[in-house]
């Protein structure tokens, strides 16, 4: 089975950021079950050519880099079961 | 903190847009390290003008550019800008011009809570740095706000802050905003109040069946500009050219030197000839010589070793010269010793900006020593009367400003007495008038000319008679007891 890939692009140290870092983590734990995901953060203000090559605008924005449908959600994360219904990835873990 | 001192040393500093009467009528040129919103319409030049504040940067100042996109990708405007002569792709690729494609990505999105534009901020700060730039645009600030659309408090602050972010490095930023009517509220979303420190606003108006463009210079904080509109066209190879409204500044030179009007009768009813660079109207019904008059003054220049050059938009070019050999003046010959230009052009083949800077760019280009337009009511015809009279005063400004001799004509619409509205515009904006009429003495038409106005010199008063032959205009007495014809309708009645 093929690895999710989950980008977070965050901006520094920003109270938004810090709160969409912690909402992942909840997603994860919730998500936990589920075995290949993977969550990598970038920094735009550190890395932004890695920015410019997403073309990322807004921060926070996580990235389901997924083969056929890349889905993209903006905002602090802040509503973790929508997160995971836009995903597709249910709480029990398994692939929609 | 010194960044107080930075920013009231910068506001002196003026970067030139590339559209030259625009610079003029906001004192030089944007401030630098501001942020000007650029309002209009769909289709009313914001793109151009805002490409051409980066082209004229990167061209002629060798300050680079980033042009931050989010609508078209940078591909179509790479090629939508080619026609206007700007090489975006060019540039791009000598590192003179960074682009940031913030155009909506084709994935799903959704926003849930809280965000920032930090992720955009840090890709044009980058796009800054690896291009070096000074100049910055963002096109347009409508399409983001249609992409956040449930966000715009969101959008503001962060805008607020882009802006600063970018004033703060020295950057001069442009940022266009879409306008929902011609004269209406700004900027759509109200965006101007919050991120600008100077707002523009292009126009494209629908007036009389004709397309007006103009460029109005809404606010600029903390230092003087020019009110109202301007008009402006859009060129191929150029972009934005506005037409200068010389009202701002009577600043041409008065010169007192003389030159001939090519009829030594008419040199002496004005106290020696025309001025150097003075306007002359010549006013008078059909068919009372003022193409003859037009004809002397063009010969006579050339017979003095002068160059002259005409803008006829009544007859055609055979007919003038046929006109001009009737009286005894090859045109064809002087033409073929590039010592006179014949530009012959139908009013109705372009808007009255670009009749002015047809003008202008002949002139700039034969350099002659004097300009006859015949005649000006032709051009009345097709412009709407605010256009018509911004026309008249950058034409006369303009002549004045090269310090060439002008000539005018303008037909009254009366035969006998009268006056024309052209008149009503010019009268005050010329130096000279001279009134050509039909005069009646008994049962005999007469043609009557009158010098009615001559700025700074004396000149006859009399009414003299005159008649035309094949050598021309030949003057008789003045005449003794005439109605009265050289007052207006009002005054007559």
């Amino acid at each position: 089975m093929t690895n999710l890939l989950l980008r977070l692009y965050i901006a520094g140290p920003s109270a938004t950021s810090r709160r969409a870092e912690q909402n992942l983590r909840r997603l994860q734990d919730v998500a936990k079950a589920h075995n290949g995901l993977e969550v990598e953060i970038i920094d735009v203000i550190k890395n932004p050519e890695l920015a410019e090559q997403a073309a990322i605008i807004a921060t926070p924005t996580l990235a389901f880099e997924h083969p056929v449908r890349p889905r993209r959600i903006i905002g602090d994360l802040s509503d973790v079961e929508r997160v995971l219904d836009f995903l597709g990835i249910d709480s029990e873990g398994k692939k929609a | 903190m010194i960044t107080e001192d930075v920013d009231v040393a910068a506001v002196l500093d003026r970067v030139q847009t590339g559209v030259q009467a625009f610079d003029e009528l906001v004192m030089g040129g944007l401030p630098r390290a501001r942020t000007t919103v650029v309002g209009g319409t769909p289709g009313s030049g914001k793109t151009v003008f805002a490409t051409q504040f980066l082209a004229h940067g990167i061209t002629t100042f060798g300050e680079n550019g980033v042009l931050v996109t989010f609508e078209e990708p940078p591909a179509d405007i790479e090629a939508n800008m080619l026609g206007f002569g700007w090489e975006l792709a060019k540039w791009r690729k000598g590192g003179r011009l960074g682009f940031v494609d913030a155009s909506p990505p084709a994935s799903d999105e959704l926003i849930i809570g809280d965000f920032d534009l930090v992720g955009l901020l840090s890709r044009i700060q980058h796009a800054v740095k690896t291009v070096n730039a000074k100049r910055v645009v963002l096109d347009s600030l409508t399409q983001l706000f249609d992409h956040f659309i449930g966000d715009p408090k969101i959008l503001r602050r962060e805008l607020f802050h882009i802006s600063s972010a970018l004033k703060k490095t020295g950057l001069t930023v442009l940022m266009t905003a879409e306008r929902n009517s011609e004269y209406g509220e700004i900027t759509r979303h109200r965006l101007e109040e919050f991120v600008a420190d100077n707002v523009v606003i292009l126009r494209n108006v629908l007036h009389r069946e004709k397309r007006r463009r103009t460029i109005e210079v809404l606010k600029m904080r903390g230092s003087h500009h020019a009110e109202g509109e301007a008009p402006f066209t859009l060129l191929a190879n150029q972009g934005v050219v506005a037409v200068p409204l010389s009202s701002l500044r009577l600043e041409q030179q008065s010169s007192t030197v003389r030159v001939t009007s090519g009829n030594s009768e008419i040199d002496q009813m004005c106290g020696g000839g025309f001025f150097r660079d003075s306007v002359t109207l010549v006013s008078g019904a059909t068919g009372t010589g003022k193409t003859l008059l037009v004809t002397n003054f063009l010969a006579g220049g050339v017979a003095a070793g002068e160059k002259a050059i005409l803008f006829g938009y009544e007859e055609s070019k055979g007919q003038l010269f046929r006109n001009a050999s009737g009286w005894g003046a090859d045109f064809a010959q002087m033409e073929a010793a590039g010592k006179l230009k014949i530009v012959c052009l139908y009013p109705e083949a372009q808007g009255l900006p670009d009749h002015l800077l047809t003008i202008q760019s002949l002139v700039d280009e034969f350099q002659p020593n004097r300009i006859a337009v015949d005649s000006l009511s032709a051009l009345e015809r097709i412009a709407p009367d605010t256009g018509f009279r911004e026309f008249l005063i950058s034409l006369t400004s303009f002549i004045k400003k090269r310090e060439i001799a002008g000539l005018c004509t303008a037909t009254s619409k009366s035969l006998i007495g009268g006056e024309s509205v052209s008149e009503q515009h010019i009268s005050t904006l010329t130096d000279s008038i001279i009134l050509l009429r039909y005069i009646q003495e008994q049962n005999i038409m007469h043609r009557g000319l009158m010098v009615l106005k001559m700025r700074g010199s004396e000149h006859a008063k009399e009414i003299r008679k005159f008649t035309i032959d094949g050598a021309g205009m030949h003057f008789g007495d003045p005449f003794k007891a005439v109605p009265n014809v050289f007052t207006t309708d009002d005054a007559a009645r």
